[in-house]
């Protein structure tokens, strides 16, 4: 598998800006980074290991995918915060036969550090993403993202997505 | 001597002082009566171990339990403790064995707990030593019979199951009493066996009271949780009625969803947001089910250690493992049923949006009682106020209450104060 380097980049591009949207809370961007029918879960490496389908936020469309960025910026009262994501590049699974409907299949690895008000920064939420990123009109976009979290307990909750 | 727990004083139960989400001898006698003794807590699902041979690792209280399928496919739970040097041997949170063997000093037992066998228990006999010499051995008087795992009482009923250390305990069906049971029986009908569809694990840095009293709170989802007011789950102006069981520990909080929108319990409230419209009304694709038999929402706190949910389509136990005074592990354990098809089982999953540690309306209650339990930990002398609709403890046929936190504390004190 090889790709070529306008590829790559905008594949590189794709991951560093999606994250650069969460880190800043610029949570109204985000959706833009998803395919119409997307699917989008942050599940436990539990239960992706068994095959128990329950996730901790799981998403069929990028409607429900705004639904949550409406739900963290506007309804769910928690306590302020900052993240930052630590991304590791993408290492490609697959290689599609069509961009525009297979696309790439690619897994990164992530840390998730969450810096409460008045408190000293803490892992949030450590893991991989399993992502399949297909070509648009638009550029590249994530078709499916899986975020698979090796944390065993969350601390207390999570609330804007990863 | 072990540090006594300080006294409640004159104020009344509906006014409990900082100091019983803080102070640690409160804690440790907490986990003795209520978690060690007299009462039924929360281990599992029978759909977690449906065949021999399979186990579950769990907590009750602070301790470490095992959920276990016998050969005879009976439900046992024994304690994860080598009876020889304390082992906590069991490492695995699920799987399928044979026997457990504790990797210390390889003492094996059989999956009722009972002790099979251990090295060297007759000694051993040294290199070219004459016959009847041995080095070593357990005492002629070791009895492998006394020395099994600690064997808890179990109760299975309609496919969740509950253990007691204490095998004195009254049976699960008077512990819940007359009043709750139907509400169990409910949820856990033998005619419906259950599905499993996943966990989700969260640690809350709050006293593990702080969320049975969430759940015994019907005043807060209206006015903390837009969701609620705005779609119409739960709020004042809903048919509603809050139980208790004769002692005051175990609720009910029951109610019927109403078509949300504008209304004298939506003025002035904040949360509630009259132009909200999902993008995708999946999200809350609700399909009443015949089993509920009018309720569209139970919830019932079970004390000491489970809270079980039915909003709508989604089901879950929600485990409380408490794990220092100011804090617990939250396991949430959500199922179906086995007879839901595939439509009724995803339903079930997009609904478990609004549940667990990230949900739509659950994330904010760990956040709000992490705050109760900052104030108190900063300031123990000082008490809550929990008197709307009065200072004493009844059911009521409305949810303008607080009627059974009082209950709760009620119950706490005969337990805590005899």
């Amino acid at each position: 598998m090889k790709l070529d380097f306008d590829t790559w980049q905008a594949l590189h591009a794709l991951y560093a800006d999606c994250a650069a949207a969460l880190d800043a809370r610029d949570l109204h961007r985000w959706p833009g980074f998803f395919t119409e029918d997307c699917i989008y879960r942050i599940q436990s490496r539990e239960n992706f290991d068994r095959g128990l389908p329950l996730a901790t936020l799981a998403f069929e469309s990028r409607a429900m995918v705004k639904d949550r960025v409406f739900g963290a910026l506007d309804t769910i009262f928690h306590h302020p915060y900052h993240q930052r994501h630590i991304m590791a590049a993408p290492r490609l699974l697959r290689q599609g036969a069509d961009m525009a409907t297979d696309g790439l299949h690619c897994e990164a690895s992530y840390v998730v550090i969450r810096t409460h008000r008045d408190a000293m920064p803490e892992i949030l939420s450590v893991g991989r993403t399993l992502d399949r990123v297909v070509a648009t009109p638009e550029g590249l976009r994530y078709a499916e993202r899986l975020v698979i979290f090796d944390n065993d307990l969350l601390p207390n909750s999570l609330i804007d997505p990863l | 001597m072990t540090p006594q727990p300080p006294t409640w004083g004159d104020a009344p139960t509906s006014r409990a002082p900082g100091w019983v989400y803080t102070d640690p001898a409160t804690y440790a006698q907490e986990l003795q009566r209520f978690f060690y003794s007299g009462h039924w807590s929360y281990v599992g699902l029978d759909c977690e171990v449906p065949n021999p041979g399979d186990f579950k690792r769990t907590l009750l209280g602070e301790r470490s339990v095992i959920l276990v399928r016998d050969r005879d496919g009976a439900l046992r739970v024994v304690e994860n403790r080598c009876a020889h040097r304390g082992v906590a041997f069991c490492r695995e949170r699920h799987g399928n064995t044979q026997a457990f063997t504790c990797p210390y000093h390889r003492w094996t037992y059989n999956l009722k707990g009972e002790l099979q066998g251990l090295p060297f228990r007759r000694g051993v006999k040294p290199p070219g030593a004459e016959d009847g010499v041995v080095h070593g051995g357990m005492p002629e008087d070791f009895q492998l019979a006394d020395h099994g795992l600690t064997q808890l009482k179990v109760a299975s009923r309609g496919g969740a199951v509950f253990a007691s250390f204490d095998h004195g305990v009254e049976s699960f069906e008077d512990f819940l009493g007359p009043e709750v049971l139907p509400f169990y029986d409910r949820v856990f009908s033998p005619d419906r066996p259950l599905k499993l569809l996943g966990y989700n694990r969260q640690r809350i840095p709050a006293n593990w009271k702080l969320m049975q009293e969430n759940i015994k709170d019907p005043y807060h989802p209206g006015l903390l949780h837009t969701w609620f007011v705005t779609f119409g789950l739960w709020r004042a102006d809903q048919k509603s009625r809050m139980l208790l069981d004769r002692h005051g520990r175990h609720a009910c909080m029951v109610s019927t969803r109403n078509d949300g929108g504008a209304s004298a319990v939506t003025q002035g409230v904040n949360s509630f947001r009259a132009d909200m419209k999902l993008n995708d009304p999946r999200l809350l694709d609700v399909v009443p089910e015949t089993w509920w038999g009018g309720p569209t929402v139970v919830m019932m706190t079970l004390f000491p250690s489970v809270i079980v949910q039915q909003q709508v389509n989604s089901l879950s136990t929600r485990h409380i493992q408490p794990v220092a005074p100011g804090v617990f592990d939250f396991v949430w354990t959500h199922f179906g049923f086995e007879s839901d098809d595939e439509a009724m089982t995803r339903r079930r999953l997009r609904q478990a949006n609004l549940f667990g540690p990230a949900g739509f309306v659950s994330a904010d209650d760990g956040e709000v009682i992490e705050f109760v339990q900052q104030a108190f930990a900063a300031n123990p002398q000082a008490r809550t106020l929990s008197e709307l609709d009065g200072r004493g403890v009844q059911a009521t046929p409305h949810m303008v209450t607080e009627t059974l936190i009082r209950g709760m504390y009620g119950y706490w004190r005969q337990v805590m104060e005899p």
